[in-house]
């Protein structure tokens, strides 16, 4: 049995079936069928429901989610929101009224989807006046962000994005669903879950441990259960290709894997910290990794999907490892009480296929800090902007001094059966003078670190192409910034 | 009705001006849509009996069923019925027009995905699950997926068709030059988000009744009874509203509402079918994906002298409605040009994938394309702006008006919308500022490009030109009007609604347009080819007009009224001097024992065509528009964005201006998505590998462009006299975005000065720019292979 609240309810539900979608359940069972099934993919946002969560400082803090690719056991303890609620005292809430106001619904059946992500957005925005050219391009990003998830076939956005202007210096203060905010806070924190822990094989149910030991236990008594954090992945195994997932355990739970710190040389990321958070705690670091986060699907995707599920999939189109192949980071891994620490690059073994042996589990990831004169490149080419795949992701590390190659990695994504790096062409530069001799020669070097694949999403000569094209960029780029420190440093 | 309902006194309401037809009401389902109480078909309120029905799909394109081993769908858990296409008790085949879409598979397999049999159980999870668990053997050969194979086997859905102007053989020879040109134009999913969805009830004396996300409730109709061997008389089909149509509920939803049908009445249960995303991507059609070809002469100013035009549509595996796709492809060869002398040819080739259909601009967009490419093209051999190019060969009147249909083009519009906007999005200015900053980016190419739409109006199947309405006033003065058009998200339900208002002088809270039902309008027709508001609209205003004339007659005989004085408006009926609520003259013709019930009928005047001589007055007017696109290309990746784009467009007087500028944003964003990131790929054994929002990527927010600035034409009545002299909107539009097209050629013949014509197969992905780029050394104009 779980609890949390569904709008002004409290729910108590029975956890045994795990594979339940919160959009089924809201659909199916409860008849709120103001989500929208569009997809069941997460592809197309018009199941965006808010859910909100009582955060260690004890603010409540509402995150859009796709409700077709969430697990009602991940539930617990939260506060869903969804679009039958907004209506106060029979008025139209702001969100819903800049939305009609502007014409922002034709068909309809995206509209509460984004009517759920305007929420978000707006909530977690400061009102601010649109005045200047550099302000209005700053929440025309936010926005935009914030909406990257939801797709609407019929307005062409324009009606969507002159709603949300015109939200945007107004107060949220007045807003009537936030006013009983502490009491909501107070019945949100007086729920005390509890749920049977895994002991055998055949154990079947959704678990959801809160600290390491708990879940080492679990995972080593039921072997055959899979492990859940945003369940952005996953969840496709039940909603597109029908199968069963009888044994879930949940990671989002355990406050040692929501850790988020700078060390004394790596900064430590645990297994269930979302992509999101990830976003801003790696632009002081890495502003290009960064940057390409806010390209990692949508933004509800983010919300949920963690950095060590990106990893984990060991999907070969995945954005994060690319990055993280470059920048030489680890992972840490656990079984039962032993812990290991691998190189991300020793972690892959095939197509979809990790080191990763029964009951271990991803524990945290450790990227290395930043040195002197290091240089971070990265880039993602996909036919679409906003929650693509890639048909590449390109990631670049290098230290130059004085035009002379002192470290260099170099990370790709959709090269290869899994992400990998550039062994040759790195040794090519390694300890060499960077010129544009040695910046053409890379594009042999290439050729032979990567045999890609032609898909739907590109050809392998493409791929072959803009990787090269890529590359002697990131090499050109970081020359002329080498030659400018220079220059700084004469 | 012994107790008349007792009338409140209301206030005028404030703003009563705009109530009027001509003003930006919002869409009457917006609060609704907001909300989420808007109900589309799997929001209905079942009873707990409902069962779900799904169906079983073929694992080959082209192959021949030796054996179908169904015990083990039979036997899940949860199922209750399992049919074949021997079950079906009536006809078998639910072809619109011609035969060749089975509702299930006979023993041949057409296409990849091709429903085999249908599924019935407890529910949806258990319907899928067991659709998958049938036992097929095939007997497989190889599919046709391209033009190539279509054409050495000469497999075709229709034959061919031929228009033909002028001495065009002879003038193309001694033209002074020549250009040659193959296009490859890609297809398109509707990804309308609301997927296909029938829900179905038992209804007495087999009969039954089918809520339907439909845009031609009567089609379905039809083939419901005619699957079912009823009368048409003993089904009902029922369409509130769709979540997005775009074409792919013209034919395409027929298949699930006939399916749901059967198994409602064989079961005697409430029967929903709704496909999950995936499926619908695989089973229903899609737009056509074209190759076109020209060869054309000129003159060394670029003004045009004739035109050998072929279009080769790929139709999937039945005809479907490709017919009268791939004629309005030809109709719309010349866009906005005047052909002096020219043969247009259309072909309908057979190919095993799904078949393709209706799909906003129904042809229309591949023929347009093929021609805006000439005028690039040309500008380019001659040295001269593509604007001006396009302004010396627009339709100009006296000897260059005749279209290649032989319908002379009258529309002042044309010319208008071209100049204005060439002014207003500051044209020249920009070309040679675009020009500056070719020269000195080196990595970002930076393209600009206008170009027109001139898209015909009407059903191009003569009789489809039609409407009926039912109007009903209660006795309390509120009005209920019903109409033969679907609402998908056009606001076409408000227009009605404005119209009907306007005519008897009445608030919109008055007047409710209901769901459209095929037992309150009959024998209506699809709401496509942008006609909802035009014939319904007309149609809904003649209903309106009998029911204000019986009151002026009523008034006439009761207070000696005279006709051409009495005047409904603000909510009043008002004659000399006299004055009475519009609802206390309803009751009072109630009382009286006068009708309050009329229907309303329209017919398109004037149109015709006749196919053995491909000539005649198809359309009974054009709507026309203009788009400038501004787009910055990265020559490292061919990756691209839209920077801006100006827009004016000509709807005659508008009903409502903010839904006409819906229709114009939002179809324009949808041709955005079709000419750049919407690839539609199937595999060597002609599966669809694009089959998800995951791989298939419709225009997302951040595709917006950050300036867009949509105007209106303004002071423009259609000439034409249609309702209120609005024009035509929603399919017009989606053309407007040839122009990004057109301007990502721009910008990559800037890599040579503009000296070569780039070859740019659509959707123009990073990968097709960057491979265009490539070969501006080699000079383009190759046909490039399809994707692996």
């Amino acid at each position: 049995m779980i609890e949390f609240m569904l709008n002004q309810e409290l729910i108590q539900w029975d956890a045994t079936v795990s594979d339940l979608t919160l959009l089924q359940w809201l659909r199916e069972e409860r008849q709120l069928t103001g989500s929208k099934e569009g997809c069941a993919a997460g592809d197309c946002g018009a199941c965006t429901v808010l859910v909100g969560q009582v955060e260690e400082e004890g603010q409540l803090k509402y995150r859009s989610i796709n409700a077709c690719i969430c697990f009602m056991g991940s539930l617990a303890g939260h506060h869903v929101l969804t679009v039958e609620s907004l209506q106060q005292e029979g008025n139209l809430h702001p969100v819903q009224q800049a939305l009609v106001d502007h014409h922002g619904s034709q068909c309809g059946f995206c509209t509460p989807g984004f009517v759920m992500s305007l929420l978000g957005w707006w909530w977690n925005t400061e009102p601010q006046q649109l005045d200047s050219e550099v302000n209005f391009a700053n929440h025309r990003h936010e926005v935009e962000q914030a909406l990257s998830g939801n797709l609407c076939r019929c307005t062409g956005y324009q009606p969507i994005l002159l709603a949300a202007d015109s939200l945007a210096p107004r107060s949220r203060a007045d807003d009537l669903l936030l006013v009983d905010k502490e009491k909501l806070i107070a019945r949100l924190t007086a729920i005390n879950n509890s749920n049977a822990q895994p002991t055998t094989s055949t154990w079947q149910g959704f678990y959801s441990p809160t600290n390491v030991a708990d879940l080492s236990l679990a995972y080593t008594a039921c072997p055959e259960a899979r492990l859940v954090a945003g369940a952005t992945d996953l969840s496709l195994e039940l909603t597109q290709k029908l199968q069963p997932l009888p044994s879930l355990i949940n990671l989002k739970q355990i406050t040692e894997l929501n850790q988020l710190q700078q060390q004394e040389r790596h900064l430590v990321i645990g297994a269930a910290v979302s992509l999101l958070q990830m976003e801003s705690f790696l632009r002081p670091y890495y502003p290009a990794f960064a940057d390409i986060l806010t390209w990692l699907g949508s933004r509800q995707i983010r919300h949920q999907g963690t950095m060590a599920g990106n990893i984990a999939s060991a999907s070969p189109i995945a954005d994060t490892p690319p990055a993280l192949l470059a920048l030489d980071s680890q992972v840490v891994l656990q079984r039962g009480s032993q812990q290991r620490t691998i190189a991300l690059s020793d972690f892959y073994l095939g197509y979809r296929q990790t080191v990763l042996r029964p009951a271990e589990f991803i524990h945290s990831i450790l990227i290395p800090l930043p040195v002197a004169r290091q240089q971070f490149f990265m880039a993602k080419v996909s036919k679409r902007k906003e929650d693509d795949i890639s048909a590449v992701c390109l990631a670049l590390s290098i230290v130059l001094q004085s035009g002379v190659v002192q470290q260099v990695a170099i990370g790709a994504g959709g090269l290869a059966a899994t992400p990998a790096r550039a062994r040759t062409t790195e040794s090519l530069l390694q300890g060499q003078t960077l010129d544009h001799n040695l910046i053409n020669a890379c594009g042999n070097t290439l050729a032979k670190d990567f045999q890609p694949i032609s898909d739907f999403r590109a050809s392998a000569a493409y791929r072959r192409q803009v990787t090269q094209n890529l590359l002697q960029d990131f090499l050109q780029k970081a020359l002329s910034h080498d030659a400018l420190t220079q220059e700084g440093a004469a | 009705m012994r107790k008349m309902p007792k009338l409140q006194s209301k206030q005028q309401p404030s703003d009563y001006k705009q109530q009027h037809a001509g003003h930006n009401l919002h869409h009457e389902s917006a609060v609704l849509h907001v909300t989420g109480k808007a109900r589309y078909v799997d929001d209905l309120l079942t009873p707990a009996n409902v069962l779900h029905a799904y169906v079983g799909m073929a694992e080959q394109a082209r192959a021949t069923i030796t054996h179908m081993n169904l015990q083990p769908v039979r036997q899940m858990v949860g199922v209750v019925d399992v049919i074949t296409i021997a079950d079906v008790p009536g006809h078998t085949d639910i072809g619109p027009v011609f035969p060749g879409d089975p509702i299930l598979a006979p023993d041949q397999v057409q296409f990849y995905g091709q429903p085999l049999f249908a599924v019935l159980a407890n529910s949806y999870h258990t319907a899928r699950c067991a659709a998958q668990l049938a036992q097929v053997e095939y007997v497989s050969q190889q599919p046709i997926l391209d033009e190539t194979s279509a054409r050495a086997q000469q497999a075709t859905v229709r034959p061919p068709h031929t228009m033909q102007r002028g001495e065009w053989t002879s003038a193309l020879k001694q033209a002074p030059q020549r250009l040659q040109i193959e296009q490859c134009i890609g297809g398109q999913e509707h990804f309308y988000l609301e997927g296909q969805a029938a829900l179905a009830y038992p209804a007495e004396q087999g009969g039954v009744t089918v809520y339907s996300s439909t845009q031609h409730p009567t089609e379905v109709q039809k083939l419901v009874a005619e699957v079912l061997g009823l009368a048409m008389h003993r089904v009902i089909v029922d369409t509130r509203r769709m979540g997005g149509g775009f074409g792919g509920k013209e034919t395409q939803a027929a298949q699930w509402a006939c399916l749901a049908a059967v198994l409602a009445v064989r079961n005697q249960r409430p029967v929903k079918l709704r496909l999950a995303r995936r499926d619908d991507m695989v089973l229903t059609g899609k737009r056509h994906p074209f190759i076109n070809r020209a060869d054309i002469g000129f003159n060394d100013q670029g003004e045009l002298q004739a035109l050998k035009l072929e279009f080769n549509g790929l139709c999937g595996c039945s005809p479907d409605l490709s017919d009268a796709i791939v004629d309005r492809a030809m109709f719309h060869a010349d866009n906005a040009y005047f052909l002096p002398a020219v043969q247009i040819t259309g072909h309908r080739w057979l190919t095993h994938t799904t078949s393709n259909t209706a799909y906003r601009g129904f042809g229309g967009p591949q023929g347009m394309i093929l021609i805006e490419q000439v005028m690039d093209d040309i500008a380019r051999r001659v040295g001269r702006d593509p604007l001006n190019i396009r302004l010396d060969n627009l339709y100009s009147g006296n000897d260059r008006s005749l279209t290649p249909y032989h319908q002379a083009v009258s529309e002042p519009a044309l010319e208008r919308v071209i100049r204005e906007l060439a002014d207003t999005s500051d044209y020249w200015t920009r070309r040679d500022e675009i020009g500056n900053w070719n020269r000195q980016s080196k990595r970002y190419k930076r393209g600009l490009a206008l170009t027109p739409v001139k898209f015909g109006i009407s059903f191009t199947v003569q009789h489809l030109n039609q409407a009926g309405a039912l109007l009903h006033v209660y006795i309390d003065g509120s009005i209920q009007i019903n109409h033969g058009g679907t609402e998908m998200g056009q606001g076409l339900h408000t227009k009605v609604a404005q119209i009907v208002a306007a005519e008897l002088g009445v608030e919109m809270e008055t007047v409710e347009v209901t769901s459209t039902r095929t037992d309150k309008v009959p024998n209506t027709s699809p709401t496509a080819a942008s006609s909802g508001t035009d014939i319904n609209g007309q149609a809904a205003r003649n209903a309106a007009l009998t029911i204000k004339s019986r009151l002026i007659d009523f008034l006439q005989q009761q207070h000696q009224a005279k006709a051409e004085d009495v005047v409904f408006a603000n909510q009043q009926v008002n004659w000399n001097g006299h004055s009475m609520s519009f609802a206390e003259l309803c009751q009072a013709a109630y009382m009286a024992r006068i009708s309050l019930s009329a229907t309303g009928y329209y017919r398109t005047p004037k149109i015709h065509y006749d196919r053995s001589s491909a000539a005649g007055q198809p359309f009974f007017y054009y709507a026309c528009g203009a788009a400038v696109s501004e787009v910055e290309v990265d020559t490292l990746t061919g990756m691209h964005h839209l920077r801006r784009v100006d827009i004016l467009h000509d709807v005659g007087n508008s009903i409502n201006p903010a839904l006409d500028q819906g229709q114009i944003e939002g179809g324009f964003i949808q041709g955005l998505g079709w000419l750049t990131t919407e690839e539609l790929v199937w595999g060597n054994e002609g599966r669809l590998q694009t089959d998800s929002g995951a791989s298939y990527k419709i225009p997302a927010i951040g595709d917006t462009p950050t300036q867009f600035n949509v105007q209106l034409l303004t002071d423009s009545p259609n000439q034409a006299k249609t309702v209120f002299r609005s024009k035509a909107v929603g399919e017009p539009p989606f053309m407007l975005a040839i122009s990004v097209w057109s301007a990502l050629r721009d910008a990559i013949s800037s890599l040579d000065d503009y000296r070569t014509n780039p070859s740019l197969d659509t959707p123009a992905t990073p990968e097709r720019v960057l491979w265009a780029l490539q070969s501006m050394d080699n000079h383009g104009n190759t046909c490039a292979k399809a994707s692996e």
